[in-house]
């Protein structure tokens, strides 16, 4: 599997590319609000700029930035951020988890009314956008690692 | 054993579609789902969340309990894959 396109025109296209996919991908985050798109659909955008490098240059040549682990760590995190966005809306004085209108009490300054919703939902498809392009990045890893010689 | 089996299926399957006759049509503005809560989430949505798109509105803001345990499921079943390929006894690529 060593150089599976050993072509120099998908790797450089795979290294341009990348780059202005991330770029979209952050796009449909931010602009889920207004168009389609949100969090599950920038993370799967973003997960594939990672996995294109990927595929044009092999596993490991193409490893650069994520690794397995840190991509394993980020899923994880993602939830943590949706989890302790809805704890922390609770705690500072929203009526129930996941109410974002206790935001507005954050020690910074914060719009308040319904704008302030706004800034606790994009927080939560930010998460959603970090473990859905964990895990792919992680089941991409995982299923191309191949075994080891002689075991 | 296997006729009376037929005949239980033959009569469970008139049983459905009887029953289906009484649904409501596709897209109607009269039935349950459309008169219950979403004519709200439609006219407020803006007022209440300052999302202009109505679906982003209901998953992550009045429905985020249930995305987030979604965001949940996503991550349980990508670490058990994982853990189910683990490359313990695997290398990367050279």
């Amino acid at each position: 599997m060593t150089g599976v396109y050993d072509s120099l025109i998908v790797r450089f296209a795979a290294r341009v590319q990348a780059p202005l996919l991330q770029l979209y991908a952050l796009y449909v985050l931010f602009h889920g609000h207004y168009s389609p798109g949100g969090g599950f659909q920038a993370g799967a955008a973003l997960a594939g700029s990672y996995l294109m490098p990927r595929v044009a240059e092999g596993a490991v040549a193409g490893n650069r930035g994520l690794t397995t682990r840190g991509a394993t760590v980020l899923a994880v995190c993602g939830v943590l951020v949706y989890g302790l966005t809805g704890l922390l809306s609770l705690l500072l004085g929203g009526t129930a988890f996941l109410d974002y209108s206790g935001l507005a009490n954050l020690p910074w300054p914060m719009p308040h009314g319904p704008a302030v919703r706004a800034i606790g939902s994009l927080t939560v498809e930010i998460g959603v956008a970090m473990t859905v392009m964990g895990v792919m990045i992680t089941l991409y890893d995982d299923l191309v690692a191949r075994p080891r010689e002689g075991a | 054993m296997k006729w009376s089996a037929l005949v239980g299926l033959v009569f469970a399957g008139a049983l459905m579609v009887y029953g289906a006759a009484e649904l409501p049509s596709f897209g109607s503005a009269t039935s349950p789902p459309s008169t219950h809560v979403s004519p709200r989430y439609l006219e407020r949505a803006w007022d209440e969340t300052r999302a202009e798109n109505q679906v982003t509105a209901v998953i992550v803001d009045y429905r985020s309990f249930d995305t987030l345990f979604e965001t949940a499921v996503i991550l349980i079943a990508g670490l058990a894959t994982a853990l189910v390929l683990w490359p313990d006894h695997r290398e990367r690529e050279p």
